[in-house]
């Protein structure tokens, strides 16, 4: 009988590793790359960064612990309004008052976790809607930061955040890269341990999850907290960069949720490359499409109807099957020894 | 030797006004191994369900070495100690057989990283599917899914294994090795409770045979008397001849 010195596990796989190459020089880029882009792309980069981050969040939500969350801007509108109140009302610095928001948005999200939780499928998918829409109307109400109609960031905070107007959209591009790449490497350190093994488990079957030890209910939480911080980071990082804030803006369902969707079921949801893909697609179409108005919507809408029907694993999902790829080396292979030596 | 390890008082429960377990008792000894029979909607599912924690029983208590897990979730009473496996094999299609087998190892058993990996490969090598360990268990045939399922309960190192139909569908060969597996698993001080239709296979295995119907007891002993009994003859066996 063979031992387990017999064996090896492994991750890694030859695209795995040809694709650390590439992830490299995908990451030196977006750093370099103020050096070599004017403004307007900059801005064009940020909104990818925050598109992508969003993407994976609820992806990690919806693809892998089964919560369809269609309430995500709940929390990218709180991001945002925090953010602003912060600054504001408690004259903290911006890029500070970012991540005190996602921490307290964690804390908000939990309340609300018990609230939505008690709900399932498509129920859920409602309540969380609710929820958005309930914060989205209590905002309305609140006159100091601007009731229905908003605010915007004041100069004074807008100026005080970095010398000249140059150095501010630095500081917000480089956050914004930041952001991503953090939270690209959460998900990525988050599906490689333990904790990943049980999210790709109760995304395949609940009852087999449930009766092999996973606490499903607090796994659940856990991702939900967690995507609940980072949305609500990244709605700061939006409204810093918008320097202005409304209800309906912070919000908006179609802005923050929906292309999110679109983005996470075209690319190819339940894997980390999926949003990635997604993403390029979203807004390749988006530019392809600026100057056709609403038919931009109808060719978006066939598209997604489109890849449900035909690869409802989206386009990652073709192209992984068809080449057998996997560019984030998640599982685990077991190999014999001699195999390993070779 | 003679230690009981699990023990079941009048259990019962209702789906609406369909009385699914009528008052069950049970009790089950260290290292014995138990064979449920009876036809289809008879409550053996169910019954296994509420001894696994799947579903909560209406009144009645299930006590497992000596602990009253009545009110504990499925996933707690599979740390305590109770596998199951599914009749309809349910393995995580996106992942590795490996990894199927890695889940009950850290979060049931509770194993570390490397002594996970151990363990799934053992239970690789004592189910057979060590070859198929990088596959996607969603592309395993149905008599290999049959062994991920009781493999996936092995890994979570179970001192009482619930198997359900374990049997169903495999030719007399396949279903000749399965057996030889399970024996070899009492060997090991498992204890076993068995649902099967194909009763040639289980009364090779259990020292013991309950018949339920309609949600009670029917018979219960040793296997040859109890399949001799005329009232188990006239219900199962008239059920099995059609």
């Amino acid at each position: 009988m063979a031992n387990m010195q017999d064996f090896l596990v492994t991750r890694s796989t030859k695209a795995s590793q040809i694709a650390i190459v590439m992830w490299v020089l995908i990451i030196v880029a977006l750093i370099s790359m103020p050096l070599a882009v004017n403004r307007g792309d900059m801005r064009f980069i940020i909104e990818i960064a925050y598109y992508l981050t969003l993407a994976q969040m609820w992806n990690l939500l919806a693809g892998y612990a089964g919560l369809v969350s269609v309430g995500q801007q709940a929390f990218v509108g709180l991001g945002g309004y925090l953010m602003i109140s912060g600054a504001v009302y408690f004259g903290i610095h911006p890029l500070v008052a970012i991540p005190i928001a996602g921490i307290l948005i964690g804390v908000i999200s939990i309340p609300t976790a018990y609230v939505v939780f008690r709900l399932r499928g498509a129920y859920f998918a409602i309540g969380t809607w609710v929820v958005a829409e309930v914060f989205r109307l209590s905002f309305a109400q609140i006159q100091s930061l601007g009731g229905g109609s908003g605010m915007s960031l004041p100069a004074s905070i807008v100026k005080g955040m970095a010398d000249g107007r140059q150095a501010r959209e630095m500081l917000i591009y480089y956050t914004a890269i930041f952001i991503l790449l953090g939270s690209m490497t959460l998900v990525y350190t988050l599906l490689r341990s333990k904790y990943g093994l049980a999210l790709t488990a109760i995304r395949d079957s609940e009852p087999a999850s449930d009766s092999l030890g996973i606490n499903i209910f607090k796994t659940k939480m856990i991702i939900y907290v967690v995507a609940a911080v980072v949305t609500g980071i990244v709605g700061g990082l939006i409204f810093l960069q918008k320097l202005r804030i409304s209800p309906d803006a912070a919000f908006s369902l179609p802005d923050w949720t929906v292309a999110v969707i679109f983005i996470v079921v075209i690319g190819g949801i339940g894997t980390i490359e999926g949003p990635i893909i997604g993403t390029i697609i979203y807004f390749m179409l988006r530019e392809l499409l600026a100057d056709y108005g609403a038919i931009y919507m109808i060719v978006l809408g066939i598209f997604a109807v489109v890849t449900m029907l035909w690869a409802p694993k989206g386009v990652w999902g073709v192209i992984s099957k068809r080449f057998n790829l996997q560019l984030f080396p998640v599982h685990r292979r077991l190999i014999s020894d001699t195999e390993a030596k070779k | 030797m003679s230690e009981t390890i699990l023990e079941v008082n009048s259990l019962h429960k209702s789906f609406g006004s369909f009385k699914v377990t009528d008052g069950i008792d049970l009790k089950l000894n260290k290292g014995e191994a138990l064979g449920i029979i009876g036809p289809n909607g008879a409550g053996k599912s169910t019954l296994f369900n509420l001894i696994a924690g799947g579903i909560k029983a209406d009144s009645g208590n299930v006590i497992f070495n000596g602990l009253d897990v009545t009110k504990l979730n499925l996933f707690e009473r599979s740390i305590q100690g109770i596998g199951r496996s599914f009749q309809i094999p349910s393995p995580f299609s996106g992942m590795t057989v490996f990894e199927n087998l890695l889940v009950g190892a850290h979060f049931s058993a509770g194993l570390s990283s490397a002594e996970s990996e151990r363990c799934a490969v053992d239970v690789l090598q004592r189910t057979g599917l060590l070859l198929k360990a990088n596959r996607p268990a969603g592309e395993l045939t149905l008599l290999e899914r049959k062994r991920l399922e009781l493999a996936k309960a092995l890994s979570t190192k179970p001192s009482l294994l619930l198997l359900d139909e374990i049997a169903g569908g495999l030719t007399e060969y396949e279903c000749h090795e399965l057996v030889e597996l399970i024996k070899s698993l009492r060997a090991d001080g498992i204890t076993i409770i068995w649902i099967e239709h194909i009763v040639h296979a289980l009364v090779s295995v259990v020292d013991r045979l309950l018949v339920i119907d309609f949600g009670v007891k029917l018979a219960e002993g040793k296997p040859d008397i109890v399949m001799n009994d005329p009232k188990v003859q006239e219900i199962y066996m008239g059920i099995s001849a059609e």
